[in-house]
């Protein structure tokens, strides 16, 4: 899959916070682990940013936001940015679903946190399958 | 839609009072309902706030009998993992049931859907709860010191 087309996945950009800690642990496990070949990063700073290459990204690819709180600031931005979200995570409803799991700490996160954000990637990378497949992941 | 409540604004936040509501110093609401006798009480909007979103609430058992100042209830956010004093003697009559699917209610909606528990109090008005306007002033000393 070319870069053009690979899935974009864009994660929560809070520093310092444990949540947004799990979205960019899932983010990274995704593109670098289990899905290289058909996804990638896009930084929720470059969107804010105005930088065009990552807006023309999100505007040409699908995307899947992965947000730290109730905000959703990479869903928000991703449209704002005029691409259309393909489907999007809320860690907090994630985390619910998962209560074994809880995260803990920021800069490195607690081993529930990590496991938490590796079911996380999980689900995001199959999601990804669907989506490359042309099948609407919330079905 | 605010002006039915006291506020206050400070930095970029604006903490709600809900006049009419009865208050502890810790940030419970207790509000009666005269057909009841039942007393309902919640979060303050400054505490759900300063407390960030909420993951999980756990609720006691209807039946329990509470003196002031027992574990009432126990909020896990995002941020914290909240135990909630109760506000005054009483016995849980009601647990807000709608908390279990959706705990963000305490969030979205402190002083309505939001609501944990009623209770029928052993006294009312029960003692040292503060009215809106002195809670006001305890909101905002806490809410400058936490600045």
């Amino acid at each position: 899959m070319s870069q053009g087309t690979r899935i974009c996945i864009v994660p929560c950009s809070g520093i310092g916070k444990t949540y947004g800690s799990v979205t960019r642990e899932a983010a990274f496990t995704v593109v670098e682990e289990l899905r290289p070949e058909t996804t990638q990063i896009i930084a929720l700073s470059q969107l804010v940013l105005g930088d065009e290459d990552a807006q023309a990204a999100v505007r040409s690819a699908q995307v899947i936001t992965l947000d730290g709180c109730k905000l959703t600031c990479a869903s928000v931005n991703v449209r704002q940015a005029g691409g259309a979200v393909a489907r999007e995570y809320a860690v907090l409803d994630f985390y619910r679903q998962h209560r074994d799991l809880k995260p803990q700490g920021i800069a490195e996160l607690s081993e529930d946190g990590v496991a938490l954000a590796r079911a996380l990637a999980q689900e995001v990378a199959e999601a990804s399958d669907m989506l490359a497949k042309g099948i609407d992941a919330h079905a | 839609m605010f002006e039915d409540f006291l506020q206050i604004m400070v930095d970029k936040f604006v903490f709600r009072v809900k006049p009419g509501y009865f208050y502890t110093e810790a940030g419970v609401w207790v509000a009666m309902d005269a057909v009841t006798g039942f007393v309902r009480a919640g979060l303050t909007d400054f505490r759900q706030q300063t407390s960030g979103d909420v993951a999980f609430a756990e609720l006691p058992a209807v039946g329990t009998r509470l003196i002031a100042g027992d574990d009432l209830a126990n909020i896990e956010t995002i941020k914290v993992d909240l135990t909630v004093a109760a506000p005054c003697d009483a016995v849980v009559m009601t647990v807000n049931a709608a908390l279990n699917d959706a705990p963000e209610l305490i969030n979205q909606d402190p002083y309505g859907a939001g609501w944990l528990v009623e209770l029928r109090p052993a006294t009312w008005p029960a003692p040292d709860l503060l009215d809106a306007d002195s809670y006001l002033a305890v909101m905002m000393a806490q809410a400058e010191e936490a600045n």
